[in-house]
């Protein structure tokens, strides 16, 4: 009777061990890859609206995109203030072009080159963290109350909008809920905390889209840039609609 | 006795040892010509970094920022920058001083710019081409104005004052742009042949370019959003002035404020028509600007933050000339105490009997200090000579060189002055009179039964 009661504790605890503790968590990549659908990454097709606030220097300023991404192209065009209406953004893969009305050429620009306050252009756009950077899971944390998986990213390429990045994604939703930006040096110059309040069907499933991201300047606080994203649904988008050449209309 | 007597005496006394003091009085010679030969160069630096830092860089005499704008305009331009209401009260405030010679207003600032295919970095330069005119036209820079600015293709910005949206590129980025065509508003057809938009892709899109005139500048604004806006290539400069002629571009004023969108103005300068300490009147500008409420800093010419070319060069040359002085000085020092103590010796019985009537150690020093006095005047004359022969044949010659932070070379050139020329002589015959005194004294103080028996 004893042993088999021990046999049966031996049973059971290599079960749930095996069930808790050696759980093998999802690497890297997959992680990536399932956050950057929350953020408009790797899907066929979608179109969203962003709204920058940013307040730098006790000033404040707002512009308004609306943002057409398809696979790893999307367009984002000014929609306010009127005296910005027009400026269009193109990223063409990892090529980024800025047009203005009333300019005979587009000029190539980079993802890194600040927007407004602390969004750099590559912000507004779809997010592509899977293709783009190489990912390591370095351990888990809690980020507001909510077990996360904490990543390191590493560039894959010079023109990507940052050299490094630590993002924690929600073991759970698996949706990427906070990022520090690093420079070369590995020091955090900008933060910025998400948040899920958009959905999305995709494929008869729900799944969530981002609705806010706050960057902070890390040096200073008090400079802060909120992108707001509303109205995303899903819409494919003809591949003339990305090209350099069809930006001059 | 008479000074008169002394310098007789003197003379008298230098033809009894011609062999020698010939090799002192050369001595002397030809480190006087070696001090004012290198003082001559070092002037004409002075004097032509001088003239590049205030006219052909735009320092002025006076340089006005915005408080700390100078370290922080690129960071933060729109907190950094002269707003309008500043410019106008800096006006005011000039137009109240006759020694004024003109006032003017630059916007310096970085951005992108594409031919539509491709984008580099440039740092702008926005200035008023009326004031730039008379700048380039000032007499101070009109022996030197040649090496500078000068022009592989096109025209002058201000030959197109109507036309806003012409700028001068730097050779280096029309070279990475692949653009070899200027604007030339008289061939009004020459960008017939350029496609509007450029397929980047296709094989000879280099050649479409070259042909090309048309640029887009791109850049934050002052806000903190992103603008672009077009602008047309009126020539490619090479300006001479190494960290300009890298990567910047320059035009009117007015077109590179709409491009940053704004109406602020990075500094303004002051040229003055006459100028004596400058730390003096950079203190009296100062207490004005105050008093008219603006909150600025404000720089002389030759501050290192803002003519770095001017006190970089200068510090490394003067440092140079300090050491090459010393040298020649200590040449003709150990020459007179060589030839002083040789006489002396030579001279024992003659001190003996010349202390034995009544000449005291100081009597018979001054003998000795009129003898090398009289040497060193000749010699002072010989080296004047040989210094202005030497220095016609070298700028008679046109020798040319490299000086650091300048892309042209610039001719060695020797100048000089009276006031140069009175430090150079004084310094020798005093360096020649005390070591003379000093070394005779010595012995002449001995005594003089040792003097007479020696």
């Amino acid at each position: 009777m004893t042993r088999n009661i021990g046999f049966i504790f031996i049973f059971a605890t290599s079960f749930f061990l095996q069930k808790n503790v050696f759980a093998v968590p999802p690497s890297a990549e997959e992680l990536l890859k399932l956050s950057d659908r929350s953020r408009g990454g790797a899907l066929l097709g979608l179109t969203w609206d962003v709204g920058l606030e940013t307040i730098e220097d006790k000033e404040k300023m707002s512009l308004s995109y609306i943002v057409k991404a398809k696979d790893n192209d999307a367009l984002a065009e000014c929609t306010a203030p009127a005296k910005k209406k027009g400026e269009t953004y193109l990223f063409n893969d990892r090529s980024l072009w800025f047009y203005k009305p009333g300019v005979k050429k587009p000029v190539s620009i980079s993802s890194r080159q600040k927007l407004s306050g602390q969004a750099s252009n590559g912000d507004i756009a779809s997010t592509n963290y899977a293709r783009d950077y190489q990912g390591k899971v370095v351990g888990e944390e809690t980020i507001n109350g909510e077990l996360t998986y904490k990543l390191e990213l590493k560039a894959k390429a010079k023109n990507v909008t940052y050299d490094a990045i630590n993002y924690w994604i929600s073991k759970e939703r698996h949706v990427g809920v906070k990022a520090e930006f690093l420079t070369i040096q590995g020091k955090v110059f900008k933060i910025a905390l998400f948040e899920y309040n958009n959905t999305l069907e995709v494929s008869g499933k729900q799944l969530l889209f981002v609705s806010k991201m706050t960057v902070t300047d890390a040096a200073f606080p008090e400079n802060i840039t909120i992108l707001t994203y509303s109205k995303p649904f899903i819409k494919d988008h003809p591949t003339s609609m990305f090209n350099i050449n069809n930006l001059i209309r | 006795m008479k000074t008169a007597k002394w310098l007789t005496i003197g003379w008298r006394n230098l033809k009894r040892n011609k062999r020698r003091n010939l090799a002192t009085g050369l001595a002397i010679a030809l480190s006087c010509a070696g001090l004012l030969l290198i003082s001559g160069h070092v002037l004409h630096v002075e004097n032509y970094l001088r003239n590049v830092s205030i006219y052909l860089r735009g320092a002025g005499h006076i340089a006005i920022y915005k408080k700390e704008g100078l370290e922080k305009h690129f960071i933060k331009p729109n907190r950094y920058s002269l707003t309008a209401e500043d410019q106008e009260k800096i006006y005011a405030v000039a137009a109240k001083d006759p020694n004024v010679w003109l006032i003017t207003k630059y916007l310096i600032s970085t951005g992108l710019v594409g031919n539509g295919c491709v984008s580099i970095p440039f740092m702008s330069i926005g200035l008023l081409l009326e004031d730039e005119i008379k700048i380039r036209n000032h007499p101070a820079i009109q022996n030197i104005k040649a090496d500078f600015f000068r022009f592989e293709k096109g025209q002058e910005l201000w030959n197109l004052l109507d036309f806003h949206e012409g700028v001068s590129v730097g050779k280096n980025i029309a070279k990475r742009l692949h653009k070899e065509t200027v604007y030339n508003p008289s061939e009004k057809n020459n960008q017939n042949n350029v496609p509007i938009a450029f397929d980047c892709a296709t094989p000879d899109i280099q050649k479409q370019i070259a042909l090309d005139t048309n640029v887009q500048l791109a850049a934050g604004t002052f806000d903190g959003s992103f603008s672009a806006l077009d602008a047309e290539i009126v020539n490619f400069v090479m300006t001479g002035i190494e960290d300009r002629d890298g990567g910047v571009i320059t035009g009117h004023l007015e077109h590179l404020q709409r491009l940053y969108d704004t109406d602020k103005v990075t500094s303004i300068s002051i040229f003055l028509k006459e100028f004596g300490d400058i730390d003096q009147e950079v203190k009296v500008w100062e207490q004005r600007f105050q008093e008219a409420g603006l909150d600025v800093s404000v720089y002389p010419w030759n501050s290192k933050h803002i003519s770095s070319l001017y006190v970089g060069s200068m510090t490394f040359l003067t440092t140079l000339a300090t050491v090459v002085a010393i040298i020649f000085i200590l040449v003709v020092f150990l020459a007179i105490v060589n030839s002083t103590t040789i006489t002396v010796i030579e001279r024992t019985r003659e001190i003996g009997t010349l202390r034995s009537i009544g000449f005291t150690p100081k009597h018979i020093g001054f003998l000795f200090v009129a003898e090398n006095f009289v040497l060193s005047i000749v010699s002072i004359i010989a080296g004047l000579f040989l210094a202005f022969c030497c220095g016609s044949f070298i700028n008679m010659m046109n020798f040319r060189y490299q000086s650091p932070g300048l892309s042209v070379t610039m001719k060695f050139h020797l100048i000089t002055n009276w006031q140069v020329i009175s430090v150079v002589t004084s310094i020798l015959i005093l360096v020649v009179s005390i070591t003379t005194y000093f070394v005779s004294t010595r012995r002449a103080k001995k005594n003089t039964v040792l003097l007479l028996t020696a």
